[in-house]
């Protein structure tokens, strides 16, 4: 793997090996910050669960133009 | 922190610990924050995932104050966190803006959790921390010994 250049880029690629790493079913609270960004690439079916400290569970990555809009 | 939400799609009830607006899955569930705190110490999750400013090689982490003063300590649930989760990872950066490591023999800083972490993914390597030695799990643009060097006194195994 080359060596990712701006800081985005360098912050994905860890959050990707993270993702990558965590078991299925697992419950999981990412810290502020850039480990949020581990929810934009845990494996669609994983049934990984995300805890927030601020009381939710089973959160979904940062909304986006292309998904739906439940409220 | 990326993209942001778009426009009317943000419903600004529904955030992260962060303040990002989210999204939810089926069965997601709202909890008292005190209901929060008692999933994170009584030992409920599996893996917490937390920033830093040092890691050690005994674990310990320090995450919420450099000492500078013009910085704003926040520690937020982060101690919680650290000793509550059963795995607590760590994402940063190896080094600091000045080339300073953050993987370190012991913290300057003032500590979070001692003895907690794991495992710290970084953007050249991730590497494993247990019973006082660090251990390098893959490496990413950088070879064993050019990290050795940058990263010394702290001896990392192979």
């Amino acid at each position: 793997m080359s060596t990712p250049r701006t800081k985005d880029d360098i912050a994905a690629a860890i959050a990707r090996d993270i993702a990558a790493e965590h078991p299925d079913g697992a419950y999981v609270n990412l810290g502020i910050g850039q480990p949020t960004l581990v929810a934009d690439h845990l494996p669609a079916g994983s049934g990984v669960v995300l805890h927030t400290r601020t009381g939710c569970s089973s959160w979904a990555p940062r909304r986006t133009a292309t998904r739906s809009t439940p409220t | 922190m990326g993209p942001a939400a778009h426009g009317d799609e943000v419903d600004p009830d529904l955030i992260n610990a962060g303040k990002v607006p989210v999204t939810e899955l089926p069965g997601a569930a709202y909890f008292h924050h005190a209901d929060s705190f008692a999933m994170m110490r009584g030992g409920h999750l599996d893996v917490c995932v937390l920033g830093a400013f040092q890691v050690s090689a005994a674990g310990d982490l320090a995450n919420w104050h450099t000492g500078a003063p013009d910085a704003i300590p926040a520690v937020g649930g982060a101690m919680d966190l650290a000793i509550g989760a059963k795995r607590v990872w760590v994402m940063m950066t190896l080094f600091d803006k000045q080339g300073a490591p953050k993987l370190v023999p012991r913290c300057t800083y003032p500590l979070t959790g001692v003895g907690c972490i794991d495992r710290v993914y970084t953007d050249l390597g991730t590497f494993e921390v247990a019973a006082g030695r660090v251990r390098a799990l893959e490496l990413h643009g950088a070879t064993a010994d050019e990290l050795a060097e940058r990263l010394a006194p702290l001896r990392v195994d192979g």
